[in-house]
């Protein structure tokens, strides 16, 4: 069984790196944004606290433990491409090692780890992307299972570690300081003790988390209070990252299989295993889409952590299949039951998360697009502001490297709904006057009009752009096109 | 030496300590606030030039910036003193009492109320006198302060009321609760005015008289150790209850709750110690974790404190308004620069509708109907303009003829309207 995870693990890794090297840039522009921190990082050794680009200077509140980790790495060959994915690969092996505490099935727990291997939301967030999300996944697996293996010392060590590792790499140790909380009512509900270490590395966790967490973002604690939790994200586009909750949608994104059978292991564990390391499980089940339906954590990163949840309960499901065949006339058939779970993992997790990559690959950054930001890098003052959309604001701070309007990282950005509306009215306007009064507002020198921006804002050109004296185009790459300001 | 004369100087020398940490925490917001800054915040200034306050500092024979850093001072080490004394005459234990007080010390509210001049730091210590005299049985002293309180508004009376009410309640004794609810009566009809409070309960979420958040966090553990005997603790029950519906009506009676709930945090913290730990390695983790907590939590606030407005731009900029302009000049500026400008000697507006107006014609007529000579502009005036989504104003100030510059530096500029 060893060498199927190895195998596992490496068929896993060749099937993201066969998407990932395919083009030469990263998908999602947040990679630029984590590139630049690192970069930042092994230059100065420092975090990057005062971004001088973003938003025309500000102060970055992130945790910066993944950025620390990529950049001691980063003497290896490619290695903002291979380690991250090798990073999420790894997810396979703590599945595999959660799955087997839960299930005691070594076939049930290899069956978790493919499942936790191609879950399509996994790869359309994290492939060929320098994401802290292929770090904090498998971290938070690993501290699930060192907290559930606590009464042995190493783990004990291991769970301590990672408890003040955690909250350095990602602000969702919070979700799992909420299910720590709501395994503790869970085990209440059924009358369930739990052990005293336990009680003590949970009360530690949420601690910790909440002291370290509190110390980075006390700046935007301060200035946004309660309403950190969703993160400053401007009204217009709060929708795209905090979305109301679809079954058909979140079937789609974690796959069929792992919802139906994680789902089975809910209500079997709860009714009638009633174990507690599964009630921990559900524990997290339950309250990453209690989150999501309350829209308190964003769509994406709590259907990831339900996805990989529910691929792990699987496995109790499937060890109670096993159990069940063994009882039955067919039960020296049930390698075939083997196979066709394979055949099934195959057609209804591995092709969704093959389309899956093709579109994260397909949305990176194109040569044209590339080309287009490298002239703008060359060919206007060090201190020029650069207006583009949303979704391009870290492409002009790390490719340009120019300051930009906006970006999609909106923690503590004071005005951020104005501004946001103000750089769509500049897009979108026909009048001249209107969009230099916003462009003087921030003081925008050039406009990077893209393909992209084309296709998001469904126009051909800018409405104002014809008079000459005001806006003269500097360059023009395939569809992409940069305008100076002249007025 | 004998064991009581031991004691006597242990006493002693506990209180000391604790006057000489409170003067040094205290101090540590003033002492990093840089030269030529002034007082901090807003609420400073108005006490500084109007009220009971400015009376108060009026007497003292010294410099009226001076006496206004040190008078919060010293009420601040008093308060701490009989914030020790009140719980040791509780019969709470020495541990209780001198972990709750140095507790008191590291927490945002009383660095606030005691670091910075405001309205709330005598009536607070006062409080504390009173329920100290309370306990002691020494009524007669206790009177003048029932009707001293009033002064300072109805909602002081009322939590002096109520805290009496929990005394009287425990100690069965309700005759000096009836004499607290003349003054009250009193305050009531006078329709005490206040200034206005908002912002967050808790300090971490950015309310300056808030709880610290690891403090509350830890007061949940402590009122669960106190749950345990349900009517044992009826009396404080009915504190926490009555000052949490004060602090809904104005935040600054945090002040108060604040000193219940550092004891509550302290029992709290000495329960998670104190739990049959299986695992030294997250014992002391979590007691590190949590001192580090209250620690800097405090820290970060005095730093916060230290770092607040007006800044040395503001000041510079008040100095040079006063200057160039006439004392019957009008100063157009957001209503809480109000009191800076006050200090200055001039006379400020905030006029509704103004900050949203990007024609000439309309801010002309806006400007002339108010007599607005100059228009005061900030980085912070900024911040709050964007937030409320109102600062086309700024636009055309830079863009138009009807302004002109006269005054700027990195964080202020002052523009004069041309007539």
């Amino acid at each position: 069984m060893r060498y199927s995870l190895l195998f596992l693990f490496l068929f896993v890794l060749g099937f993201r790196l066969f998407f990932v090297f395919q083009t030469p840039y990263y998908s999602g522009d947040t990679s630029y944004l984590n590139l630049r921190i690192i970069e930042h990082i092994k230059e100065n050794f420092k975090p990057m606290v005062n971004d001088e680009l973003g938003l025309g200077g500000r102060t970055l509140l992130l945790p910066q433990f993944f950025h620390y980790t990529i950049a001691l790495l980063s003497f290896i060959p490619y290695a903002y491409k291979i380690v991250p994915s090798i990073l999420m690969s790894t997810i396979v092996i703590v599945v595999y090692l959660v799955s087997l505490k839960i299930s005691g099935s070594k076939k049930s727990a290899m069956f978790s780890a493919m499942m936790a291997g191609f879950i399509p939301i996994v790869y359309s967030t994290t492939l060929n992307n320098i994401s802290v999300h292929t770090m904090s996944m498998p971290m938070i697996f690993l501290a699930v299972y060192s907290f559930m293996r606590l009464e042995e010392k190493p783990y004990l060590v291991l769970f301590t570690v990672l408890s003040f590792v955690l909250p350095l790499v990602h602000p969702l140790t919070f979700l799992l300081s909420f299910s720590l909380l709501f395994y503790v009512l869970l085990m209440a509900s059924e009358r369930m003790k739990i052990i005293n270490v336990r009680k003590e590395a949970l009360v530690f966790f949420i601690f910790v988390t909440f002291v370290i967490e509190f110390v980075i973002y006390r700046k935007a604690l301060l200035a946004l209070g309660t309403g950190i939790i969703r993160q400053n994200i401007p009204a217009g586009i709060l929708s795209q990252y905090f979305k109301n909750i679809n079954l058909l949608d979140v079937i789609y994104q974690i796959g069929i299989l792992p919802f139906i059978l994680g789902t089975i292991a809910i209500i079997i564990g709860f009714f009638y295993t009633k174990k507690s390391d599964i009630m921990l499980l559900i524990g997290i089940a339950l309250s990453a889409f209690l989150l999501l339906s309350f829209k308190m954590v964003p769509f994406k990163e709590g259907l990831m952590l339900l996805g990989i949840v529910l691929a792990v309960m699987s496995s109790t499901s499937l060890s109670k299949l096993y159990d069940y065949i063994r009882l039955t006339k067919v039960s020296g058939y049930s390698h075939y039951f083997s196979y066709m779970f394979v055949l099934l993992i195959a057609l209804l997790l591995v092709i969704p998360s093959f389309f899956a990559a093709e579109d994260a690959i397909a949305i990176t950054i194109s040569d044209q697009e590339f080309q287009a930001l490298e002239k703008i890098r060359t060919d206007t003052d060090e201190n020029a502001t650069v207006l583009a959309t949303i979704d391009e604001g870290h492409y002009i701070t790390a490719i340009a490297k120019r300051k930009n309007v906006i970006d999609n990282h909106f923690l503590y950005a004071k005005g951020i709904d104005r501004r946001y509306a103000e750089v769509n009215e500049i897009f979108t306007t026909m009048s001249g006057s209107k969009a230099l009064e916003y462009m003087h507002r921030y003081g925008i020198s050039y406009i990077y009009f893209s393909k992209r921006a084309k296709e998001i804002y469904k126009i051909n050109s800018l409405g104002y752009t014809n008079d000459q004296n005001c806006f003269r185009k500097i360059a023009s790459v395939g569809e992409n096109e940069v305008y100076k300001i002249r007025c | 030496m004998q064991a009581w004369e031991r004691t006597r100087y242990t006493r002693l020398g506990v209180r000391l300590i604790l006057a000489v940490t409170s003067a040094i925490i205290l101090y540590l917001p003033i002492l990093l606030r840089r030269k030529g800054w002034l007082l901090t915040g807003i609420e400073a200034y108005y006490h500084l030039k109007q009220g009971a306050l400015s009376f108060l500092l009026g007497l003292i024979p010294a410099d009226s910036i001076l006496a206004a850093k040190m008078l919060p001072l010293i009420f601040g080490i008093a308060a701490v003193l009989l914030f020790y004394t009140i719980l040791l005459n509780l019969g709470i234990g020495f541990k209780v009492a001198f972990g709750s007080s140095v507790l008191l010390l590291m927490t945002p509210g009383y660095i606030y109320l005691f670091s910075t001049l405001n309205g709330y730091f005598i009536p607070v210590t006062i409080a504390l006198l009173m329920f100290y005299l309370l306990l002691r049985r020494k009524d007669v002293f206790l009177v003048p302060f029932l009707f001293v309180m009033p002064f300072f508004g109805y909602l002081h009376s009322l939590a002096a009321s109520l805290l009496l009410l929990a005394f009287c309640l425990e100690r069965k004794v309700t005759k000096l609760f009836l004499l607290s609810l003349i003054p009250l009566m009193i305050s009531l009809f006078a329709g005490a005015s206040m200034m206005p409070s908002h912002g967050s309960f808790i300090s971490d979420f950015g309310g300056k008289f808030g709880i610290g958040l690891f403090i509350l966090l830890l007061s949940f553990f402590g009122f669960g150790s106190l749950w345990k005997k349900k009517y044992r603790y009826t009396s404080v029950y009915l504190a926490l209850i009555s000052l949490v519906a004060l602090a809904m009506l104005d935040m600054r009676m945090l002040g108060y709750l604040n000193m219940i709930l550092v004891v509550l945090a302290l029992l709290g913290f000495m329960r998670i110690a104190g739990f049959g730990w299986e695992s030294a390695i997250i014992k002391w983790s979590t007691v590190g974790v949590l001192t580090f907590s209250i620690v800097f939590s405090g820290l970060f606030y005095m730093a916060m404190l230290a770092n607040d407005l007006p800044n040395r731009e503001i000041v510079a900029a008040l100095e040079s308004l006063k200057a160039m302009s006439k004392e019957s000049d009008i100063v157009l500026a957001h209503n809480t620069r109000e009191y800076w400008i006050g200090y200055a000697g001039r006379k400020s507006i905030s006029v509704p509708g103004i900050y949203s107006s990007r024609y000439h014609e309309e801010a002309l007529q806006l400007l002339a109907k108010n007599n607005i000579r100059y228009v005061w502009v900030d980085e912070g005036m900024k911040d709050i303009l964007w937030q409320e989504g109102r600062q086309d104003i700024l636009f055309l100030l830079e863009y138009s003829n009807l302004f002109k510059k006269v005054y700027i530096n990195d964080y202020v500029t002052i523009w004069e309207v041309i007539r």
